[in-house]
């Protein structure tokens, strides 16, 4: 399940934040040349929509660790299939 | 600071936004006004250029006196709320006051406060309503001609940020109540500023440029913005909210704000997308933009937060306010 998400992840920062190589599961955003929080908040919204979750306000910011954004987004599903 | 206010109420709200319009093209933007558009909300908003703020707090305060037959010598209080004044000395208040030829014994003066600045100026002028004579009337004039501030080049700024100004008639009204809660973040006041735009110990700086550590901004509201809300409610024990009107920041972050407060969809109100960013205006523009046809019940939640991390929120009720269409002027 790590590797489809972060495979995804992956993705949507290759499609639409242009990254030119792949990330791993270490790599920190918030290192990463010119991200800024627009660009930070944009990625919020596109993993929501990706992965039908919804990160809530303190999160925002607060995750900036590609583990801890897989983790999350684990958790995350794992609750809305015990709603669902 | 919590307070309530009681016997005084909003007759009357009118906003108007300069003419000049700056709109995304969504096929030609680049991906940084694509990613404006989409995270904050905002396509379009609108640029003063050589219009200042007084000259719009002037149409404004022209407007509201005429569609509402004021009698000047009525208006005992004049309050401009700004951060983009035409000039240091004197106040705008004090210009408005002499072109308007109000009355020698108005009270005018200027409140420098941004983003939080409606419902700051709300609180003080319905105070000194409330501690004067029945007829008495009250002026409140907001908004700030702040894209001027923006570097051209900045493109995402200059879409974000517009200029727009609203003015405010309030006088006595029975039985109406007003809520408030103001207050001060202790740390913050240099993640939001106009920078080189005054006086220091060794020179005068008269280059304003518009800064914004957007991260921190956030963070603030992020904190403050919910528990304000929650506090508000749970102190005035109204549930009857009708509509939740906060400052015109970003879209994101306003529905998440209202996502933890468990705000229905129905309820949140807008101006972001075709007017921007707009300061202190961006609660009187909502309210002009959504509330300007509607017949329904109006209890209202305001909420500003911004510049100096200056916060307040509001519970008032614009039932019976006249609500003026936007003016482009």
């Amino acid at each position: 399940m790590n590797t489809e998400i972060l495979k995804n992840i992956n993705n949507i920062l290759i499609k639409n934040f242009n990254f030119k190589k792949k990330i791993n599961l270490n790599t920190d955003l918030s290192k990463i040349k010119n991200w800024d929080s627009l660009k930070h908040l944009d990625f919020i919204m596109q993993l929501e929509k990706s992965f039908k979750i919804k990160f809530n306000l303190e999160e925002n910011y607060k995750i900036k660790i590609i583990k801890d954004f897989v983790a999350k987004i684990k958790l995350k599903q794992k609750n809305n299939e015990k709603k669902n | 600071m919590y307070r309530v206010i009681n016997n005084v109420g909003i007759e009357s709200i009118i906003s108007i936004v300069p003419k000049k319009k700056v709109k995304l093209d969504k096929n030609r933007s680049n991906e940084q006004l694509l990613r404006v558009s989409r995270v904050i909300g905002v396509e379009e908003s609108y640029k003063s250029e050589n219009t200042t703020t007084v000259e719009l707090f002037e149409q404004a305060a022209k407007v509201i006196i005429k569609k509402n037959s004021i009698n000047k010598k009525n208006i005992k209080f004049l309050i401009c709320v700004t951060q983009t004044p035409d000039h240091l000395m004197p106040s705008c208040a004090n210009i408005i006051h002499q072109k308007l030829k109000l009355k020698e014994e108005c009270v005018a003066f200027d409140i420098n406060l941004g983003c939080s600045g409606y419902v700051y100026g709300l609180y003080v002028i319905m105070s000194l309503i409330n501690n004067s004579n029945k007829n008495s009337k009250g002026l409140l004039l907001v908004g700030d001609t702040i894209s001027k501030t923006v570097n051209k080049n900045d493109e995402s700024n200059s879409l974000l940020f517009g200029d727009a100004v609203a003015a405010t008639l309030i006088e006595n009204k029975k039985n109406k109540k007003n809520i408030f809660i103001l207050g001060s973040g202790s740390q913050g006041f240099d993640k939001l500023m106009l920078k080189n735009s005054g006086f220091n110990k060794k020179k005068i700086l008269m280059k304003p440029e518009f800064f914004m550590d957007g991260k921190e901004v956030f963070s603030f509201a992020i904190n403050k913005v919910p528990k304000l809300i929650n506090e508000i409610i749970r102190r005035s024990k109204i549930k009857n909210i009708n509509y939740y009107i906060l400052h015109q920041a970003n879209k994101m972050m306003l529905n998440k704000i209202l996502d933890m407060s468990k705000v229905k969809e129905n309820k949140r109100l807008f101006s972001i997308k075709n007017f921007g960013n707009t300061s202190s205006a961006s609660i009187p523009v909502t309210i002009s933009k959504n509330l300007n046809n509607k017949k329904d019940k109006k209890m209202s939640l305001l909420a500003g937060f911004g510049a100096g991390f200056s916060y307040a929120a509001c519970i008032t009720d614009f039932t019976k306010t006249k609500i003026l269409k936007i003016i482009k002027k």
